[in-house]
């Protein structure tokens, strides 16, 4: 053997090793990491399967965000900020309209906020990773998402509790919800969405 | 022009996994840390499909994935043919050569894979690995000569 033909000679030992993981197994499970790092929603639900309920909440439920005395409410038509005593801030999302009022809102109660209702996120935004730049283990920032937000399904729409005091000094929210197509498996036609939320690096091109 | 997914994953799979079975000396672990590059590459396929080398990221976050948490997932998630099953339904490779590169330390097998299975200059497979390009060259300098004499004793003995 001469080096020349180790390339060749190591091409043949593998020649008949073939990835035989269906697609469709990759991409459904593509579909659960996006959730799991960015969103925690009632566990391990997909976030087609989610955005579809809201979706047709968005459809059959139009807004009518309730007022208790001791919460302070932004009311809107397509969402809601409720920002409670404890500090905690819900955002209820039900339309998919105004982000940058969502965004400005939440700046001023003091949440560092990227918020689109599009695919494309802000150019000026990075995942955050708490020290290093690269890489991050997901079990530690999915401990780390889910103690500064938690999102679920709601009969009124998409809710997200959010913890300021949890956030990190130089990390910010990003947010960005945007259709995802169309299901016509149940016999009628639904719109379909998907949210994407997750912290990134707090900057002022980024989060305000 | 935007590459698809499905494309790049019927055209990159095989080859990501022939390299990562040279890098690993592992099938069955291969087809698994393959699989969740391609998972997490699809999960974030905004910003892969703008990696000047789409494969090799596949490759490179193939062996930094870490096996127990992707087992353990898979429990949540089945998938529809179990991959344990899908290695041992194939052709094993020629055991001779995979025996000899499983005998290389992890960072020349590495480097093997990389510059003679996946093609890559020496310059990406050093941003690849994040080592220098000075020792990509060493080690594979090192491993072709491990090789070259493992095989060759191989050849004489049989």
């Amino acid at each position: 053997m001469n080096d020349a033909d180790l390339p060749a000679l190591l091409r043949d030992a593998v020649r008949d090793t073939h990835m035989t993981v269906p697609e469709s197994d990759i991409t459904r499970r593509a579909g659960t990491l996006r959730v799991r790092r960015w969103v925690a929603v009632g566990g391990a639900a997909s976030a087609v399967i989610a955005a579809a309920a809201l979706a047709a909440v968005a459809l059959t439920a139009p807004a009518a965000p309730s007022v208790t005395s001791q919460n302070t409410v932004a009311q809107l038509t397509a969402w809601t900020v409720a920002k409670h005593p404890d500090g905690v801030i819900d955002v209820t999302i039900r339309e998919l309209k105004d982000p940058a009022g969502l965004q400005a809102r939440l700046r001023a109660d003091g949440v560092p906020a990227s918020i689109t209702f599009s695919r494309d996120t802000s150019p000026a935004c990075h995942d955050y990773y708490p020290g290093h730049p690269m890489p991050k283990t997901s079990v530690n920032m999915s401990s780390l998402d889910n103690g500064v937000f938690n999102g679920a399904q709601e009969t009124e729409g998409v809710v997200v509790a959010i913890h300021p005091d949890r956030l990190p000094s130089d990390a910010g929210l990003q947010f960005a919800v945007y259709p995802e197509g169309t299901d016509t498996s149940h016999g009628v036609t639904v719109h379909t969405f998907a949210y994407e939320f997750g912290l990134v690096d707090r900057s002022p091109a980024c989060t305000g | 022009m935007t590459l698809d997914f499905a494309d790049f994953y019927r055209e990159a799979k095989d080859e990501c996994l022939r390299t990562v079975v040279i890098s690993t000396g592992d099938q069955e672990q291969a087809q698994d840390l393959v699989a969740e590059a391609f998972a997490r590459a699809c999960a974030s396929w905004r910003k892969v499909s703008r990696h000047p080398n789409p494969k090799a990221w596949v490759v490179r976050t193939a062996l930094n994935v870490h096996i127990d948490r992707w087992r353990s997932r898979r429990r949540e998630l089945p998938l529809t043919q179990p991959m344990d099953t899908v290695m041992r339904d194939q052709d094993p490779a020629d055991p001779a050569v995979i025996a000899a590169v499983r005998r290389l330390p992890e960072r020349q097998r590495q480097v093997v894979a990389l510059r003679l299975l996946l093609d890559l200059d020496t310059e990406t497979t050093a941003e690849t690995l994040g080592i220098s390009p000075g020792t990509v060259k060493a080690h594979l300098s090192r491993a072709v000569a491990a090789l070259r004499e493992a095989l060759n004793l191989k050849e004489q003995i049989s």
